[in-house]
């Protein structure tokens, strides 16, 4: 099999700030290195803070690292890389006294997509604003739009040129559940379509559902990756606790050797109690079934659907060992 | 070439919808009419009076503007965070601020033919024909003033923030206006070397030299095409160097917005 090649990479990058008069140095981004792979949707994840920001503006030259390359398709990036990438800020960064298809028309006049002619420029907007539901609203200024519809036509100034690549910071921020339906399904019309995809987001539930690969920041480095795991298996650990009285470890290990119950994903001792994590919620019912056969006392019974969640603030605790 | 156009334009079209713009025009054209009211009913010659005011007026309005302008393309793209978008795309730091200033210029020069235009009624409400081409290479001279004046504003801009920048380019405006008094009105007592700084400072910056009304109005000198030249290049040359320091100084500042 071949391996898929990153179409972006940061080596070593590191970003240190001079906070204030006195010169107290804040090192944001610390020996950064990590690859996006071609065709993926990759997460960067990480509390406020850890650097994802400062990395998104170095990508971008917004701010100039102190150490370290960005490499894209395998050499430096440069002005007219950006010519294939796209970016979607966090929060609607767009001149407020200029209508929809304005914006978009100057954003097309200065990326110049080889893929379209001058001419066929107001076509495309067009074929846009409609994707993104805003055509009726084409001549009012971007003051005059919600926070919702702004998002949306930032989406669309960050894909109307077709980028290889496209950054999205926080995409679903401000948005109502319609906006917010509308916005997955762009991004997995784009995933459908192969575009590599940056996703800075918090949300977990985005994460499971639009991306291949995750990168976890701390202290401006990534303390997790799973691009030589699978995503799946950070899906996995979002389970339910049973905690038994009467039985410790030993017997739990013999209980379930003896019979054919799932395994744990976890067995932990608390005390006089014992906590089985289990990987889905029937395991964790044929643990409670033969705990109950065994006569063993079922103390709590814990749903841990944001298991991923604690995992990631743990993640968010500790400096990559490896 | 084609990004600065695209730049260009959108700073132009953004500018020309600005809330400023109205009020400038509306302050500008009401000084212009005063002018030419003050003029008619001025005890002195009627031209002095109208070229007098009139250009003053004409030069602080669009000095104003310019100033205010400058300063606003570059801190309120850094505010409502445009610039972030803007400089995330392919458009290198300095096309950026040259197509911005480009904008800049064409939407003072759309002010100035407002201006001209209201010059020019002043002429035909006191039965006079078209204004003669002195009054355009007056006004042509005047406008370059505010040209480097929206240039030295954004300088400003790109390494400070709003207030400062606006503060620190009024402050070297009014030098620019007091220089060359302050050199004419210096006592034979005064130290060769102080003389000789204040002399530096008022050839280098002098905003007086732009406004060639004076030389007629104030001193009958008719201006040679030459000397007209050497201003109009001169204040280009301001504009380059205002523009080329901003630049330098913006090419490696972060982008935090």
């Amino acid at each position: 099999m071949v391996a898929t090649p990153a179409i972006l990479e940061i080596k070593n990058l590191k970003k240190v700030y001079d906070r204030d008069l006195f010169k107290k140095k804040q090192v944001v981004v610390n020996d950064l290195s990590c690859s996006f792979l071609e065709g993926q949707c990759t997460a960067l994840m990480g509390h406020n803070g850890a650097g994802k920001t400062t990395t998104i503006r170095m990508i971008f030259g917004l701010i100039t690292p102190d150490a370290g390359e960005i490499h894209f398709r395998g050499r430096p990036l440069t002005l007219e890389d950006k010519r294939s990438i796209g970016y979607m800020p966090e929060t609607n960064k767009l001149p407020t006294n200029l209508t929809c298809e304005e914006i978009l028309r100057h954003h097309l006049r200065v990326f110049r997509p080889k893929h379209l002619k001058p001419n066929e420029y107001a076509a495309a907007i067009e074929e846009k604003l409609k994707e993104i539901q805003l055509w009726e609203h084409r001549h009012k200024r971007v003051g005059k739009l919600s926070k919702g519809m702004g998002r949306r036509l930032s989406w669309a100034q960050a894909t109307i040129h077709k980028p290889e690549l496209i950054v999205l910071d926080e995409p679903m921020s401000g948005l109502d559940p319609m906006g917010y339906r509308l916005m997955v399904e762009l991004i997995n019309k784009l995933r459908r379509e192969k575009v590599t995809i940056i996703l800075c987001t918090h949300e977990l539930w985005s994460i499971e559902q639009l991306c291949d690969q995750v990168h976890i920041m701390n202290h401006g480095k990534v303390v997790y990756s799973t691009l030589d795991t699978k995503i799946e298996k950070v899906k996995e650990e979002a389970s339910h606790i049973l905690t038994v009285s009467g039985a410790n470890i030993d017997d739990i290990k013999k209980l379930q050797s003896g019979t054919n119950l799932p395994m744990w994903l976890n067995l932990e001792a608390k005390s006089h109690l014992t906590q089985i994590s289990c990987r889905s919620y029937a395991d964790s019912l044929n643990w409670m079934e033969a705990c109950m056969q065994h006569g063993l006392l079922i103390v709590e019974f814990q749903k841990l659907s944001n298991l991923s969640e604690e995992r990631l603030i743990q993640f968010f605790g500790e400096e990559k060992t490896a | 070439m084609r990004t600065i156009i695209a730049v260009a334009l959108e700073t132009f079209l953004r500018l020309r919808r600005d809330k400023i713009f109205m009020p400038a025009l509306l302050i500008g054209l009401g000084l212009l009419a005063l002018t030419g009211l003050a003029s008619f009913w001025g005890v002195e010659e009627f031209f002095k009076i109208l070229y007098d005011l009139g250009t003053t007026a004409y030069l602080f309005t669009g000095a104003a503007v310019a100033i205010f302008w400058g300063n606003k393309i570059v801190s309120d793209s850094k505010t409502e965070g445009s610039l972030e978008v803007q400089l995330a795309s392919p458009i290198g730091r300095s096309v950026w601020l040259v197509g911005k200033f480009l904008g800049l210029s064409a939407a003072l020069l759309l002010l100035g033919v407002c201006f001209l235009i209201a010059w020019q009624g002043i002429y035909f409400s006191y039965g006079m024909s078209w204004m003669n081409p002195f009054d355009l290479k007056l006004f042509g001279v005047l406008t370059i003033s505010w040209l480097f004046l929206a240039a030295l504003s954004m300088m400003f801009a790109t390494f400070a923030t709003q207030a400062v920048a606006l503060f620190c380019t009024i402050w070297v405006f009014v030098c620019g206006l007091i220089s060359a008094p302050i050199l004419q009105t210096l006592s034979p007592e005064t130290p060769e070397s102080t003389r000789k700084v204040v002399e530096v400072v008022a050839g280098i910056w002098n905003i007086n030299m732009f406004n060639i009304s004076q030389s007629v109005s104030k001193y009958h000198l008719p201006v040679a095409p030459d000397d007209i030249g050497m201003r109009i290049g001169y204040g280009f040359l301001l504009c380059g160097f205002f523009l080329g320091v901003a630049c330098v100084a913006f090419q490696r500042k972060d982008i935090i917005a």
